[in-house]
Formats: C-alpha cells, sequence, structure tokens
C-alpha cells in the first residue's frame, strides 16, 4: 500500500494535477458556499471542460467540486442559516445558533477541522478497502454485475427520499433513455427517430445539465433576494476555547464512522450521514442537553460524517463501477467518455489513475483546510452577488458549455427537452437524480443481462443459482420488501392510535 | 370531490400514472418495430419490451395512490419564467447559426434574466458586456473552443 500511496502522490503532486486539483475544490467550495447551485449541477455544468484535459485531471478537479461542496456547505448554514448543499442542513441548527452566540468563527473552524479529520478518515479507508474490494470484485461474472447494479439503482431510489415507487419508475426511465441510439449487438437503431445524432445515444451533458443545471434556476427563479451574511468573522475569533476542541472530537470521531459507513452504502450519501449524525450526537454529545442551542457537536459531528461519507462513497464507484448516488453517476459518465473503464480492472489497468486520485484527494482536503480559513472572508462577501444577477451568466454557461462537447445545435435542444423533462417530473414529483443513475447504467445493465442469459443458454435461475448473485438478488427482495413493509407497518401504527 | 375517478386521474399521483403509461405507449411502440429474440439470443426490442412491462406496474401503484389521494394536486406555479429561460434557449438555438455567438449569447442572456422583473436596462446592459467578456476569456481564449463571434456570412 505505502508504494501505491508513494506513486499516487508522484501523480497528485505533478504541477499541473495539483492546479486542477486547487481548481476543483476552489470551485466546489465557491458552489458549496452559493444556496441554489449544487454540486450537481456544478459537476454537469464543468464536464464539457474536462473533455480537453487528461482523464486523471479531468476525474480530480470533478471529484475536488464535489468534496469541496461539503466543505463550503456549512459556510452558509453557519453565517446565515442558509444550507449551501442539502448535507449541511443540519449545521444550520447548531452553527446559526453559534453565530448568534458570537461564535461564529469557532463554528467555521471547527467545522473546516471536523471536515478535515472525517474527509481524511475516508479516505484513509478508501485506501485500505478498495483494494480488498477490487480483488474480491474481480471473480464477478456478467450475473453478479447485472445483479450488483440493479441493487444500486434499487437501493439509490428508493433509499433516498420521497416515494420509492416513483425513484424506481425514473430509474427505469433513465435505463430506458440509456440505451437510445445503435444496438451495437445487432446493429438495429432504437428510439432515433430519423435523428442522425441520436446515433450515440442521449447526451450525457445534455441530459445532466437540462435536469440539474436548468431546473434548479427554474426552481430558484422568484424567490426574492437572500438575507445579507450578518456579522464579521476575524482570524481571532475563530480560535476555539480549549472546551469547545475537547467537546468536538469525540462528536468528529463519530460521526466519521458514521460517514464512513453510510457513504459506502448505495443512495444514502453524505445527507442522510450528517442527518444521522445529528441523531445521534442528540442522544450521546456531553453538552445533549443544549442541542439546537449552539454546541459544538452539533456542528463537528454532522461535518465530519458528511464529508468521510463524500470520500468513501467513491470506494464502490471506482472498484465496483457501481455509483451510489447521481454525482457518482456523472463521474463514472465522465471516466466512460475519457475511455477509462471503472470497475476492479481499473486498479491492475490504471493504478496511477485511482492512486492518483486517493492523494489528491487527501492533497484536496487539505488545501481545503488551509485556505478555507483565510479565505471565509472571500465566500461572505460572494454570498452577496444577487441572484438575479448570477442565473443568466448560469444559463450561458450550460448553453456554452452543451453546445461545445461536439459543436451541435441539436445539443442545445437536447439540453432543452431535459430541463423541460425535469420542470414536468418536478412537477409530478418524480424525482431527477434516479434518471441520471439509470441513464449511465444503462446500457452496462443491458450488456451484462444479455451476456448473463447467452451464457446460460436463457435460463433465468442463472441470477440466482450462482452464490454471490444469490446473496445480492437476495439484498434486492430484502430492499424492496423493506420498502413495501414500511409503509404497511407506519398505516399499522397510525390505525393502532387512533382509537385510542 | 363528486366525480372521484376523474379528481383521481388528474391528482399527482394519477397524473404520474398517465406519464408512466405513456412513456409504456412510447417503448411498445418502438418494440413493435424490433426484433424481439429469445432469452438466450436476445434481440434489440427485448430488454426496453421489459421496461415498458416496469412502467405498466408502477403506473398501476401510481394510480391506485390517487385514488387513495385524490387531493393532492399538482401545483404549477408560475409560468411565465419557465417560458422565457426556455424560450431563451430556443432563440440562441436558431439565432447562433444565422447572427453569430454575439448576438445569440446576448439575447440569450437578456430574454433569460427578463424571467426575473425588477431590473433597469442599465444593469441588463452591464450584465450583457461582462457575461460576453467572461465567455470569451474562458471559452475561447483559456479553453480554445471553436466560438463564431459573427455569423460566417459576415467574415
Amino acid at each position: 500500500m505505502i508504494d501505491n500511496l508513494i506513486l499516487g502522490f508522484q501523480v497528485a503532486l505533478s504541477w499541473q494535477t495539483l492546479m486542477y486539483c486547487f481548481l476543483g475544490v476552489s470551485i466546489g467550495m465557491f458552489i458549496g458556499v452559493l444556496p441554489g447551485v449544487g454540486p450537481l449541477a456544478a459537476i454537469s455544468m464543468l464536464l464539457p471542460i474536462t473533455y480537453y484535459i487528461s482523464p486523471t485531471d479531468a476525474l480530480i478537479m470533478l471529484a475536488g467540486i464535489y468534496y469541496g461542496a461539503q466543505y463550503g456547505g456549512s459556510v452558509a448554514s453557519i453565517l446565515m442559516r442558509l444550507p449551501g448543499t442539502a448535507s449541511s442542513a443540519v449545521v444550520c441548527m447548531d452553527g446559526y445558533e453559534m453565530t448568534k452566540n458570537g461564535r461564529a468563527g469557532a463554528a467555521l473552524f471547527l467545522s473546516a477541522l471536523s471536515s478535515f479529520i472525517g474527509g481524511s478518515i475516508g479516505i484513509f479507508l478508501m485506501a485500505g478497502f478498495a483494494p480488498v474490494l477490487s480483488d474480491f470484485a474481480l471473480r464477478f461474472g456478467s450475473q453478479e454485475y447485472f445483479l450488483l447494479m440493479a441493487l444500486g439503482l434499487v437501493a439509490a431510489s428508493t433509499l433516498s427520499e420521497g416515494s420509492a415507487v416513483r425513484g424506481l419508475a425514473m430509474v427505469v426511465f433513465g435505463v430506458l433513455l440509456g440505451i437510445v441510439g445503435l444496438d451495437i449487438t445487432s446493429g438495429s437503431m432504437r428510439f432515433v427517430y430519423g435523428q442522425f445524432e441520436l446515433m450515440d445515444g442521449v447526451s450525457l451533458v445534455a441530459s445532466a445539465m437540462g435536469l440539474f443545471g436548468l431546473s434548479e434556476i427554474l426552481s430558484n427563479i422568484g424567490r426574492g433576494s437572500r438575507p445579507d451574511p450578518s456579522g464579521k468573522v476575524t482570524m481571532r475569533s475563530m480560535i476555539p476555547t480549549r472546551k469547545e476542541l475537547r467537546d468536538s472530537f469525540p462528536a468528529i470521531w463519530r460521526g466519521s464512522a458514521i460517514g464512513s459507513f453510510f457513504g459506502t452504502l448505495p443512495g444514502t450519501g453524505s445527507t442522510i450521514a450528517s442527518f444521522f449524525s445529528y441523531a445521534t450526537e442528540k442522544k450521546v454529545a456531553r453538552n445533549r442537553a443544549r442541542i439546537g442551542q449552539g454546541i459544538v457537536e452539533g456542528v463537528a459531528g454532522p461535518e465530519a460524517a458528511n464529508n468521510s461519507a463524500a470520500q468513501t462513497a467513491f470506494i464502490p464507484t471506482l472498484t465496483l463501477g457501481v455509483p451510489g448516488d447521481a454525482v457518482m453517476a456523472l463521474l463514472l459518465g465522465a471516466m466512460i467518455v475519457h475511455g477509462v473503464n471503472p470497475g476492479p480492472q481499473m486498479l491492475v489497468e490504471a493504478p496511477e489513475m485511482f492512486w492518483g486520485l486517493v492523494a489528491s484527494f487527501w492533497l484536496g482536503n487539505l488545501i481545503l483546510l488551509v485556505f478555507n480559513i483565510p479565505m471565509i472572508g472571500v465566500w461572505v462577501s460572494m454570498l452577496r452577488i444577487p441572484y438575479k444577477l448570477l442565473y443568466p451568466a448560469i444559463l450561458v454557461l450550460v448553453v456554452i458549455g452543451t453546445y461545445s462537447i461536439r459543436y451541435s445545435i441539436f445539443d442545445i435542444y437536447q439540453l432543452l427537452a431535459f430541463g423541460l423533462l425535469g420542470y414536468v417530473l418536478r412537477l409530478l414529483a418524480f424525482p431527477a437524480a434516479p434518471l441520471v443513475l439509470g441513464l449511465v447504467l444503462g446500457p452496462l445493465m443491458e450488456q451484462n443481462f444479455r451476456r448473463s442469459l447467452m451464457l446460460s443458454d436463457g435460463d433465468f435461475s442463472t441470477f440466482v443459482t450462482r452464490p454471490i448473485s444469490a446473496v445480492l438478488f437476495t439484498c434486492i427482495v430484502m430492499v424492496l420488501v423493506a420498502q413495501i413493509i414500511a409503509p404497511l407497518l407506519q398505516r399499522y401504527r397510525a390505525r393502532k392510535e387512533r382509537p385510542s | 370531490m363528486q366525480n372521484r375517478p376523474l379528481a383521481a386521474l388528474t391528482s399527482k399521483s394519477g397524473l404520474g400514472a398517465l406519464f408512466l403509461f405513456a412513456c409504456a405507449a412510447v417503448t411498445y411502440l418502438e418494440v413493435a418495430k424490433l426484433h424481439l429474440g429469445t432469452p438466450s439470443a436476445m434481440g434489440p426490442g427485448y430488454f426496453p419490451a421489459i421496461l415498458g412491462g416496469f412502467f405498466i406496474v408502477f403506473g398501476l401503484i401510481l394510480l391506485v395512490e390517487g385514488w387513495r389521494k385524490p387531493q393532492e394536486r399538482v401545483e404549477v406555479g408560475q409560468i411565465a419564467p419557465v417560458l422565457y429561460l426556455l424560450g431563451a434557449i430556443v432563440l440562441f438555438g436558431l439565432l447562433y447559426p444565422i447572427a453569430g455567438g454575439v448576438v445569440a449569447i446576448a439575447v440569450l442572456i437578456v430574454v433569460a434574466a427578463i424571467a426575473e422583473p425588477g431590473r433597469t436596462w442599465r444593469e441588463l446592459a452591464a450584465l450583457t458586456g461582462v457575461v460576453l467578456v467572461a465567455v470569451w476569456v474562458v471559452f475561447v481564449i483559456a479553453l480554445d473552443l471553436q466560438l463564431d463571434a459573427l455569423p460566417r456570412w459576415l467574415r
């Protein structure tokens, strides 16, 4: 492992790569601070730009946006009670209270420190577990891959927020969109309708930008202006007291453990991890009696949790090729576009890329910790840019970015169609994230499904008779059954309580 | 409510179900043109045919949900900003080939900006100028993209 890490740092410390890492985490930090632009939208907007740089640098930059946003998200939460990202929503509670108590500086410092420790633990686990997991996954056949992707999709769409049926329907929709175009096996066109441009399939960039970039603007527009960030933060006020530090550390360890666990599971990313950590602190923190009134554990725990989750989320994506959420699906899509095959072979075929990523993650976290603190004044002033000036600029970035991939006006209309689709889906309460997950995995799933049944000579029992696939199949059934039972149980409880 | 089936069908879940049925219809219209094959030698239509079945199953579940909760309606909200933004993109697509990048981007910004009321023409002009310069610096100079400032017939 030491050799691998040395290799990784050699890649990550090259001047150019370090610059992309810095660029990625800075953009991530920035969009994390800004409410209304999430990492999903930012990554889809920057996806076309990465087509011009090397795959390793591209991934390092895009990943930096993701975990950088986890750092930045807490700034607006703490200072303005406005979560920049969903995963930092819980930090609003105690973080903003600390601001009202005049401890904004300490809250920001502790949130950066917890984020760094949580992130580092996540990276450490990634470096340790990824090779083991990928060794194991090398024994997988098509059947296992198909079921693994199915499990990922089912878990991601049902465990996240909202109705399970709607999530699953969107996964199916996404998978279907994923197979649009030329079918390589048979040479026939599917869902192309005479549009020459659709032969290569639906554009990942246009769909992600339409569904996330464009629809975020559509949902944010007309909401009025944001409040001004209150209070000035000086370097001096950032130094936490000895008691604050002592109280934070147990929460950081707990948060990191919770985050690392939830990060690896599909569908439960950093948001669920941070909420779960806050719930834990409510029960076990030393100052639990005062939770919600500005205690450090309420900031340190969730911050450590969402950052460790943001790192461990890369484990299944990179070692199995199965993304757990929409951001990971986009990164996976970016890898495929760059000709990198994510999956267990990646560690063997492109070790410099994998270990370069691991090393750059840690460097990125270090950059975030070191630069975050002096930059806070800048972030706060950025929060003063009114949204009405920001969104036309974002729209231009979205449109030009989509156009620039292959200089095609057709892609602009794809973007438009997906923007409209995103709007309709939101009206009907369908989640868009599972759709992108399905879109990326669709072609791979069909391929493995076909191959499995070809190998078994059309016998469907091949999905349950192999030992690993039997386990995976059972997991899928369990997730689905749990989804059916949970609402029934809820209704039963509600009925039992009513008569009394 | 007077007409329960209609209320159920136009509720949030009911409309969702109709959306999924429409997806199923589109899927099967396409599948009808494709070769199905057998499980051991699947044709291009086999996998989409399965997916279409899922649409119907999920649609039916949503239909039941709509029957149970017909009072959950779709809240459309403000339509005008959405139309402005989408219209801005259509205009960009139409204008870029005939009028060039500068005009197309300027129109995109101005039309999109009208979506949010309460801004002056001076503000708009400044915004357009700043974004245009930024686009050229980032995309054309830094990233070396082929963006045509002027239409072909003017050069």
